[in-house]
């Protein structure tokens, strides 16, 4: 594998800068490395090779003669096949999308390109981004496995160095269950700190986009570059913005870091357990404060992200529903039907129990500044398995295990940063999440990076 | 009260109420994610929320 697909984002972007490498190789690489591995992989709807070099000879050109954009310039990266791109299908991964192409750069697109990024294709979703496997596409640690989901082709392509980042979404966790079985880093920012413009919609009041990265400091790179305030997204939060590199190496000493004495350790794997609790005693190493702290109200949590996100996933499909429910796969289907269903007073009282989940959260950081706990309670399952058995006996829908840890940070839009930490006795990625304040992006990326620099999980790579 | 499973008649008339248009093989794996999803939200029941409002509240201003 060429030397230029091991840097991280972050070195890349000195080393272009410096004029060591240039946007047209580094392109160059990746295109060959999707080439290599996607038969395998199948991480990407489409590459966009011509658009990508013409792009990259840009940037090159812009760069040599000192008109550098920032740290994305000449940065071959790619994009969640939710996102729009003008001219380029936005399928979502579904026949029912196929053939909708939209006139406009999203929000997204718009901002990546005006940082100069090299944009190398749309990735595979899992349909509508209503699942958790994104049967399309497979897991660079085992190709038996799934990435995860929904924004598997973005886990996959960056585990696997097609490209340097990879734009998801995350409204159950679809952005930090595959940076976990990836192996890779996912942020989940603040809901309504980056614009939604422009991406597909599963359900309004859950939807977070968010990139993954090989790094914790590539994560905040892109963070800079995507997050403020946008208008035209209800969602939008009207903040300042700071500076997500600044204070990146500033360590956690004394930060209180929470550790859960419920929820996130209930039927978790044995070995995500230990590598979670390792993190812990690492951190402390470090200098953090371990503070032990029980989530408010967690029988609810399941049921307020699914109050919330099946009835408005149904709400957006209805007219694609009527118009062609055949185009639909059965598993996504079945859920927009059922969504329908569902009482307009069951909605709202989800809506009124989330307020007092988010209630039940701002006091838990009265004494903690970061929860840190299992992203996911398994590591990738095999492609086509529906379910996990635990030890006790009870069988539990693959849905459901890959959700319930990521789910409060939906619920609550807390920032949340999921960052490997460790592997399987079977080598498989597992990662833990660092659940911030709102708008504390800056301290769950300081940990995430604290961390990072005393481990060495995210050089590792997949051996595909 | 725990739930009953949803029986066919009932789904044919919901199905009627939301105007879809769903046969007797889907409406055989319809019924059991209904069912599941229905038991599942019941928990929410067990919340006194008071006059919590919910959090989804209009803002009248115009952005843009």
């Amino acid at each position: 594998m060429s030397g230029i697909l091991d840097l991280s984002l972050a070195e890349l972007s000195r080393k272009i800068r410096a004029g060591e490498v240039s946007p047209v190789e580094a392109t160059e690489a990746c295109l060959q490395r999707i080439a290599a591995t996607d038969n395998a992989l199948g991480a990407y709807v489409v590459v966009l090779a011509d658009e990508a070099r013409a792009a990259a000879r840009q940037a090159e050109a812009e760069i040599k003669v000192g008109d550098w954009k920032g740290p994305l310039h000449g940065v071959p990266v790619a994009i969640k096949d939710l996102y729009d791109m003008a001219g380029v299908p936005t399928t979502s991964s579904s026949k029912v999308r196929a053939d909708w192409t939209p006139q406009a750069d999203g929000a997204t697109a718009a901002e990546l390109r005006a940082a100069g990024a090299v944009l190398l294709g749309k990735t595979h979703t899992h349909e509508f981004a209503y699942g958790i496997s994104t049967p399309t596409t497979r897991n660079p640690w085992d190709p038996e496995r799934i990435p995860g989901g929904s924004s598997g082709g973005s886990g996959a392509t960056v585990a696997s160095c097609g490209a340097f980042m990879a734009m998801g979404t995350d409204t159950g966790g679809s952005i930090r269950i595959p940076a976990a079985l990836c192996g890779t880093v996912g942020l989940k920012p603040t809901f309504g700190r980056v614009s939604r413009v422009g991406v597909t919609s599963l359900a309004w009041g859950l939807d977070h986009a968010g990139p993954l990265t090989r790094t914790v400091e590539d994560a905040a790179i892109c963070l800079q570059a995507l997050a403020g305030y946008d208008p035209r997204d209800p969602g939008s939060l009207d903040e300042p913005l700071p500076d997500y590199s600044a204070g990146l190496r500033d360590g956690v000493k004394g930060l209180r870091v929470g550790v859960p004495t419920n929820y996130f350790f209930d039927h978790v794997e044995p070995e995500v357990e230990q590598a979670v609790r390792k993190a812990h005693e690492k951190l402390a190493e470090l200098g953090a404060e371990l503070v032990e702290v029980a989530l408010p109200m967690p029988e609810q949590i399941m049921a307020v992200e699914f109050g919330i996100c099946l009835p408005e996933a149904s709400a957006y499909h209805r007219e694609m529903l009527r118009a062609r429910p055949q185009d639909y796969n059965d598993d996504v289907r079945v859920f927009l039907e059922a969504g329908e269903m569902i009482p307009a007073t069951t909605y709202i009282q989800a809506l009124r129990v989330r307020n007092l989940l988010q209630q039940g959260f701002r006091k838990l950081y009265d004494s903690v500044d970061v929860i840190v706990a299992p992203t996911v309670a398994a590591t990738a399952a095999k492609a086509g398995a529906q379910s996990v058995t635990w030890p006790d006996g009870t069988e539990e829908p693959l849905t459901s295990v890959y959700v319930r840890l990521s789910a409060p940070a939906n619920v609550t839009g807390l920032p949340s940063l999921s960052v490997p930490c460790g592997f399987s006795s079977e080598g498989l990625p597992i990662g833990f999440q660092a659940i911030g304040r709102p708008l504390d992006e800056a301290t769950v990326l300081r940990l995430g990076a604290a961390y990072e620099a005393a481990t060495d999980w995210t050089s590792r790579r997949p051996s595909l | 009260m725990p739930r009953k499973p949803l029986e066919d008649a009932e789904l044919v008339m919901l199905a009627g109420l939301v105007k879809l248009d769903i046969s007797p093989e889907r409406r055989a794996a319809l019924g059991p994610a209904l069912d599941g999803v229905l038991a599942q939200f019941d928990v929410l029941d067990e919340v006194d929320v008071g006059e919590t409002p919910p959090t989804n509240s209009f803002d009248p201003r115009w952005r843009g």
